[in-house]
């Protein structure tokens, strides 16, 4: 069984799942479905799905009324619910005329979901990690932008990446066509343009591409094109529409 | 006589039509209105519009009806002029509050759900009215302050910007080392969930105080999670001081008793 495909869960039984450091621990009894939760550093980087005898104690508990008829779930992988803003742990300089692909990986945001005849119905979303919190833009104005703060190194292989599945990889692709070189010290990812799909037991989102035009001025895109999409599946759709005007305001804050 | 009273009868049916249907018309005017002005103006205007346009149509309404009943207006005008005169004096303070409100109003500094601090009280702003601003404290207070007083107080606003920054002065014992607790100040803002990493943490070493090394520490968190990242950050300052051993210090004094002196010497001289 894959670890995101739809399982069927019994009536008055404990199911305990582990994703990064989030566990989490599903109950229902009819109509009424109990979700426990609790954040614990995951050394050995694996998710854990099992059933389990007793009820996990030191748990934040939640109860969700929602009378449905079926009785399959889906923990589906998502983007996480801000915007994260990446700083690279080594200063980066693209000179002019360069381009590359660099690879980042985004913690997933976890969605656990009832499965009905032709939709799906949310009953409860988390993060897989607990991730501090940053402020993009200026601290006295309201047009920042609340955004998840990460460090990462910045990996131009994909093959090198230490992965682990419950990890996005999300491709930024860099076309440096200005005369001057482009200093990568932070960028914020609007997480809720991307998708996620499963491709080869990776969880990937769509290519970011920054196009550093002559005039210096940075066109932002989404493009599909970093991995066929024939081996993929797509496990879930972006929050909102694409919006190309709203990116580049975002990264001119 | 007769003449007279159906007269009598038929104005005051008029002027009470012209109650009803004023009414009616007013009320539907206000709605209309406030569906207009709701998208254009901030709250706090579209009120105060609202009630200018409220009392305008009441007066006229009652002038309507004083005319209708054959009450000269000239005459209740002259003695609502004498009455205004004795009025003005006795509501000069009722006067200044509504020109201080129109103020308040136009320098939008606040708006209705603001938490604003004006001298000792914190609360949040429940509406903006010609004579004054209602705030709902934190204890479910419900207080009342006149338009003047806050255009002549420092005032506040907590929830202006999105986000802040916690000040925290701390004190630590001569024997510690200030770089030391820096780095573990800085250390604690990291991994605290309500801390942002971005504007970064803030600190000063400020002083050499009578009891203590003084240092500044400030951290930026959203304006709305103020209770639990000041209750957070100061657990874990105290947990992780205690385990570090760093002494925070109470105020105290050194007394210095001094060295014994040598009592005066006494010779007796006597009679000679």
């Amino acid at each position: 069984m894959k670890y995101w495909d739809i399982i069927n869960i019994r009536n008055n039984e404990y199911y305990r799942w582990q994703i990064n450091d989030l566990n989490f621990w599903l109950y229902r009894d009819n109509s009424e479905w109990i979700i426990g939760y609790k954040y614990k550093k995951n050394q050995k980087n694996e998710l854990i799905y099992n059933r389990i005898d007793k009820k996990p104690k030191n748990a934040e508990w939640v109860q969700i009324l929602a009378n449905t008829d079926s009785n399959n779930i889906q923990i589906a992988p998502g983007q996480p619910d801000l915007p994260i803003m990446i700083k690279s742990k080594r200063y980066l300089y693209i000179m002019p005329g360069n381009s590359i692909t660099y690879y980042i990986k985004i913690p997933v945001y976890i969605h656990i979901n009832s499965m009905q005849k032709n939709n799906s119905l949310n009953l409860f979303s988390i993060n897989s990690k607990k991730i501090s919190k940053t402020w993009f833009g200026d601290p006295t104005s309201k047009k920042g932008i609340l955004s998840y703060s990460s460090e990462a190194i910045l990996e131009k292989d994909l093959l090198k990446i230490d992965y682990n599945y419950g990890m996005i990889i999300c491709p930024l692709k860099i076309i440096n066509k200005s005369n001057n070189k482009f200093n990568f010290s932070a960028l914020n990812i609007q997480t809720q343009f991307l998708s996620v799909y499963e491709m080869n037991d990776f969880l990937m989102s769509e290519t970011i591409v920054y196009n550093i035009k002559k005039n210096s001025k940075i066109d932002i895109n989404i493009k599909n094109n970093s991995f066929n999409k024939k081996d993929s599946t797509l496990l879930s759709k972006p929050r909102e529409k694409f919006n190309k005007n709203m990116l580049e305001k975002i990264l001119l804050l | 006589m007769d003449f007279i009273k159906n007269d009598l009868i038929r104005n005051s049916a008029e002027a009470l039509i012209i109650l009803v249907f004023g009414w009616i018309i007013l009320r539907l005017f206000l709605i209309i209105i406030e569906k207009i002005i709701k998208k254009k103006f901030p709250i706090q205007t579209s009120i105060l519009i609202k009630k200018i346009i409220f009392y305008t149509g009441w007066i006229i309404i009652i002038m309507g009806i004083l005319n209708t009943l054959g009450i000269k207006l000239s005459v209740v005008l002259g003695a609502a002029g004498i009455v205004g005169i004795a009025l003005g004096f006795a509501a000069q303070t009722s006067v200044a509050n509504i020109i201080s409100g129109v103020f308040l109003i136009s320098e939008k500094s606040f708006t209705i759900g603001d938490i604003i601090q004006i001298d000792d009280i914190t609360g949040v702003v429940d509406s903006i009215d010609l004579l004054s601003i209602k705030i709902k404290k934190f204890n479910n207070q419900y207080v009342r302050i006149p338009n003047e007083k806050i255009i002549k107080s420092n005032l506040i606003n907590i929830t202006k910007y999105p986000i802040r920054r916690l000040d925290l002065n701390l004190g630590i014992a001569y024997k510690e080392d200030p770089e030391k607790v820096k780095s573990i100040l800085l250390d604690i803002a990291k991994k605290n969930e309500y801390v942002l990493d971005n504007p970064e943490p803030v600190f000063a070493f400020n002083n050499f105080g009578n009891s203590s090394l003084e240092l500044f520490f400030g951290v930026w968190f959203q304006t709305q999670e103020y209770i639990p990242t000041k209750n957070s950050i100061m657990f874990d300052i105290k947990k992780r001081f205690d385990k570090e051993e760093i002494e925070i210090p109470f105020p105290h004094v050194t007394v210095y008793k001094g060295s014994e002196s040598e009592p005066f010497q006494i010779e007796n001289i006597g009679k000679k």
